[in-house]
């Protein structure tokens, strides 16, 4: 079939997003949202490998699809499918659905573009795109806590992007073109760490995760779906298609990314299990998640051969984790309304992602994580680790469903419609049927109950010891946890500066930094600021929204 | 004389023509001046396209006349002029639409709009200048020209603003005058040569040559805003908004900044000026610029008076380009003058409609304006993520090129300096695109701004949206055969006589 097909899959979204200009179509502009995936999920499944050059496009383009944008954009498509059905329910305020559809489809086509991109400018294109789009999707509910959150993850998409861009520019002068870098290529040891931490800001790798318990909690359910879902993978993607792996040094800097993703990983957790609010807990499960991945990075890149096919276990898990976690926070919509489901179906329905994310005997989490063990088996304590990882998710996840039964409590008294309902039961399905999917075709279900059942079964022992022991009203540690330090630096600057000027007053009165001083705006710039954004009368406007 | 030989001569009278003409219009004859601004434009947009074809197909279009033995006035089409001339043209056309639309009622149209072709006709002559001595004859008659359209308003804080233009402009034209005197000294011929004519004597005179670049610089750099001889750029932006437009985008600044590449490339030649080692300086202090601008552009509440200073940051990405030594800077650095030219004048015909429909001058005021005009805001947040150098506008090419250009030059600091510059320009854009799209608007309006079915007459919403739409263009389709960045790897390729360059 024609290559240029490729060109629909971020075209499609980004002209429907063009009918925003048009008054008549702003209105009903949402209800394309789930159409806007089909390009991308039938590229997917029907085009075969290969790439078309644009020369006229940006520095010289090329779109193509290949083993590891095939399963990226079969996820992606799939999860941003089913949040665009769910959004049309859920958001239902006649004035922000025609905002709020710009922003995804926007933040579409930038996500779905930079997994066909197989050069630099058009991938850093998708990816500026993706990025500043999600903006418009953390702060829509405008009130005090979304308009922190985005500006923390603005400031942070900043930093990330021009880190990037430097990253980019170093790569392509060290291998003299704009394509991607083939996995042997040797750019200098402070590119590669510009690469790394240009993606990492996307993939929430420490430290640089402030932002992902602030954002992805903030913006709407259907919007946070895809935010831990499918874009914090754009990260991933990144790592995977330009650091080179088999660079003559990847092997010094394999241990390091291993040890970051593992701390990730627990780290997430911990931090996670202290909150109050249901989607912080499932951000804090993405960070944990995304340190998995980072590890099996860390694996690829200690790997003396067939590093292809690790990449491919890194690209099942990141595929498993993506409807896993989309299916969560759609459930959250969900658990804001009395169930009209059957019970047995119902907390079937809730407790199966939980379950497979957990890494439960027989499902696609088994699966996906049996497939990072083999990964790094030739590491010592590897699998343990990765197995007590399990035990840090079956907390977190009992958090969640803690914290979720509070919400039922007091949920809404109509059931859930099918705009609703449907969306999250076929990412369910899809997480539940996962193991048989030919996605997964490749890797065999590991062998051995044991070892997937004792980090649960521990897990549920800890989890029923400690967790009624944590408040459910204020959180042991505020989401964003490193946050506030990372102010540190500007504070005491600004403290001893203005100690200096205390004491030279008399002869210096012009010494005290004033409120416009770069310090005091930076430190203003992360902190909450009171009566911003709607005022009281709307503060409610939240729960209207999720009911 | 041929047509080939005249034809640079009409370009230039398709401008000096309507000047003359509309300094002895009656005031009201509002019909008569518009058509004629019209056609001067409309006419100088075809005769540049005859002559970009012709230079595409290496014609050689020349007019040379002497004023005083051994010395002539020469106009010369080369690839770097068309350059420059076809930006000058297709952004004067938009201005002039712009400037009908926002002027319409106001006092002085005539004077005004006769000194606005008489600025662009300085600035055509100066792009088409084949030497330093033409060059130096526009560059002080631009001088002239644009200080009626400073003080067009007639305040005293005009006066002032135009009274402190004349100080800096008048005494950099000094400077530059006793450069190429002191040049012309030296080697009896001040032609724009491809490659340079100064290595022969580079043994020679290393210390005069070295002085004359810094005085000529010097010179320049006033009116390409180069710190420390800033200070008129933001004051000037009293003048009406065209005039603020047409002067950040094309006019003045970019005369100064053209003159420095002229300089670079033609005067001295690359390598020449690499053998001299007045790039390092030259390239720091451009970086300087581009730094000191946007931190002082941080701190303006005035929103003309911020964009003035990102001017002074960005038309310094154009010293930067040229200073570096290799082809692929130098391009970076040329199809900024397009790029920055592009992406300005949408900012400032922005501003002009916020000024003119909401009567909203500082930032603070701007909330929730996206809402009460969404066209012009859509032109203003395409334009300030082109400045931030955000694919796919063109500011993002010129960088990608002027990073490239450096890392190729082993001097990695420079990409420093592009992220800082980029760090900074999100810093003091996106806080307006934030206020204009996402904060809650003011229901009272100032004045006399009324719900209409438009937002703004179409004279003044066309503009920043065409200009807008360029800039997306530029960066978009950078790659294809016609985009300015293709023809600036033609003029770099024959700069450095080398087959057409990759990124």
């Amino acid at each position: 079939m024609n290559l240029s097909l490729i060109l629909l899959i971020p075209a499609t979204p980004l002209l429907l997003a063009l009918g925003s200009l048009l008054p008549a179509m702003r209105q009903r502009l949402i209800l394309s949202l789930p159409f806007a995936a089909l390009p991308a999920l039938g590229a997917a499944l029907f085009l075969s490998d290969g790439a078309v050059a644009l020369d006229w496009f940006l520095l010289g383009a090329q779109l193509g699809i290949d083993s590891v944008g095939r399963v990226f954009l079969l996820f992606t498509g799939v999860l941003w499918l089913a949040a665009g059905w769910y959004a049309n329910d859920y958001i239902h305020d006649a004035d922000r659905r025609p905002g709020y559809a710009l922003f995804h489809l926007l933040a579409m086509s930038g996500n779905l573009g930079l997994i066909v991109a197989q050069d630099m400018a058009s991938f850093f294109l998708f990816f500026a795109l993706m990025s500043f789009a999600s903006y418009g999707l953390v702060i829509h509910n405008r009130d005090e806590e979304a308009m922190r959150a985005g500006r923390v993850y603005l400031t942070l998409v900043v930093a990330g992007e021009v880190i990037l861009f430097a990253g980019l520019q170093r790569l392509a002068a060290a291998t003299g073109e704009l394509g991607l870098p083939s996995m042997s290529a040797s750019p200098d040891l402070l590119t590669c760490v510009l690469l790394f931490v240009g993606f990492g800001v996307k993939a929430g790798a420490l430290p640089l995760h402030i932002w992902l318990p602030l954002a992805h909690p903030a913006a709407p359910a259907p919007a946070s779906a895809v935010l831990s879902g499918a874009m914090i993978k754009a990260g991933l993607i990144g790592w995977l298609r330009f650091l080179p792996n088999a660079h003559p040094e990847a092997m010094t800097w394999g241990e390091p990314v291993v040890w970051l993703g593992l701390t990730a990983t627990f780290f997430g957790a911990l931090v996670g299990c202290c909150q109050t609010n249901a989607k912080s807990v499932l951000a804090y499960s993405s960070i944990s998640q995304m340190g998995l991945m980072t590890a099996g990075l860390g694996v690829c890149f200690l790997a003396d051969q067939d590093r292809g096919a690790l990449v491919a276990m890194i690209c099942l898990f990141a595929a498993h984790h993506a409807l896993a976690k989309g299916a969560l926070f759609l459930s959250v919509g969900i658990m804001a309304h009395r169930p009209r489901l059957p019970r047995a179906v119902y907390w079937g329905a809730l407790l199966a992602p939980a379950l497979t994310l957990a890494g439960a005997p027989f499902t696609g989490g088994a699966l996906a994580k049996g497939a990072l063990k083999m990964a790094g088996q030739s590491m010592g304590g590897w699998k343990t680790l990765l197995a007590l990882s399990g035990v840090g998710t079956t907390l977190l996840m009992l958090r969640f469903i803690q914290l979720g039964r509070r919400m039922a409590a007091d949920a809404h008294p109509a059931p859930a419609g099918p705009g609703k309902w449907l969306p999250w039961m076929l990412l369910v399905l899809l997480v539940t049927l996962f193991p048989v999917l030919p996605l997964a075709g490749a890797v065999a279900q590991p062998a051995g109950w044991w070892s997937k059942v004792w980090p649960i079964m521990v897990g549920l022992g800890m989890g029923a010891i400690l967790l009624p022991r944590l408040s459910s009203e204020r959180p042991l540690v505020q989401p964003g946890d490193l946050l506030g330090w990372m102010l540190f630096p500007f504070r005491m600057t600004r403290h001893c500066w203005d100690g200096v000027g205390q004491f030279l007053r008399p002869h210096w009165v012009a010494f005290r930094w004033g409120r416009r001083h770069w310090t005091r705006r930076a430190s203003r710039l992360w902190s909450p600021s009171p009566g911003e954004g709607l005022s009281p009368r709307d503060s409610n406007h939240r729960e209207r929204l999720q009911t | 004389m041929s047509w080939d030989d005249s034809l640079l001569l009409w370009i230039l009278s398709s401008s000096l023509a309507p000047a003359v003409w509309i300094l002895f219009l009656k005031e009201d004859s509002h019909r008569l001046r518009t058509t004629i601004n019209l056609a001067g434009a409309l006419a100088k947009v075809a005769l540049v396209a005859v002559m970009v074809h012709g230079v595409l197909n290496e014609q050689r279009f020349e007019y040379r006349v002497s004023v005083l033995p051994k010395l002539d006035l020469v106009l010369e089409a080369d690839a770097m002029a068309v350059l420059f001339v076809s930006l000058s043209t297709i952004l004067w056309l938009v201005t002039t639409v712009y400037a009908i639309g926002y002027l319409e009622g106001s006092p002085h149209r005539s004077r005004f709009f006769a000194f606005f072709s008489l600025c662009v006709f300085s600035t055509v002559g100066l792009a088409l200048s084949g030497n330093l001595f033409t060059f130096l004859v526009f560059y002080e008659l631009l001088t002239i020209s644009t200080y009626p359209l400073v003080v067009h308003r007639g305040t005293a804080k005009s006066l002032r603003a135009g009274a402190s233009y004349l100080t800096f402009t008048m005494t950099g034209g000094l400077l530059l005058l006793l450069g190429v005197a002191w040049l012309r000294t030296l080697t009896g011929s001040v032609e724009f040569t491809q490659g340079g004519l100064l290595m022969p004597l580079v043994e020679q005179h290393r210390g005069a040559l070295v002085a004359i670049f810094w005085l000529l610089i010097a010179g320049l750099g006033v009116k390409a805003a180069l710190v420390p001889v800033h200070g008129w750029l933001p004051r000037a932006m009293v003048a009406p908004a065209p005039v603020s437009a047409l002067l950040h985008a094309v006019a003045v600044v970019k005369a100064g900044a053209f003159g420095i590449v002229r300089v670079i490339y033609d005067v001295y030649g690359v390598k020449t000026v690499a053998a001299l080692g007045v790039g390092a300086p030259l390239a720091i202090l451009a970086s300087v610029t581009i730094i000191y601008g946007s931190v002082r552009a941080l701190y303006q509440d005035d929103l003309k008076k911020r964009l003035a200073f990102s001017t002074v940051s960005q038309v310094s990405y154009i010293v930067l380009g040229a200073a570096i030594f290799g082809p692929v800077a130098a391009i970076g650095g040329l199809v900024h003058l397009v790029h920055q030219g592009l992406m300005k004048i949408t900012l400032f015909f922005c501003a002009g409609n916020y000024a003119e429909r909401l009567h909203i001058h500082r930032i603070s005021e701007m909330d929730g304006s996206g809402r009460k005009m969404p066209g012009t805001s859509v032109a203003f947040t395409l334009g300030a993520f082109g400045m931030i150098g955000v694919p796919p506008m063109a500011g993002f090419v010129s960088k990608w090129f002027i990073g490239s250009g450096a890392l190729a030059a082993g001097w990695p600091w420079v990409v420093g300096v592009l992220i800082a510059s980029s760090v900074l320009n999100a810093a003091y854009f996106l806080p307006i695109l934030r206020r204009l799209w996402f904060a809650p608007g003011s229901h009272h309006h100032h004045g006399g701004a009324h719900k209409s079915a438009t937002e703004i007459h179409w004279m003044l919403l066309a503009p920043p949206l065409i200009t807008a739409a360029l800039a997306l263009g530029a960066g978009l389709f950078a790659g294809a055969p016609f985009s300015p960045l293709a023809w600036c790897r033609l003029i770099a390729a024959r700069e450095y006589g080398l087959p057409l360059i990759e990124p």
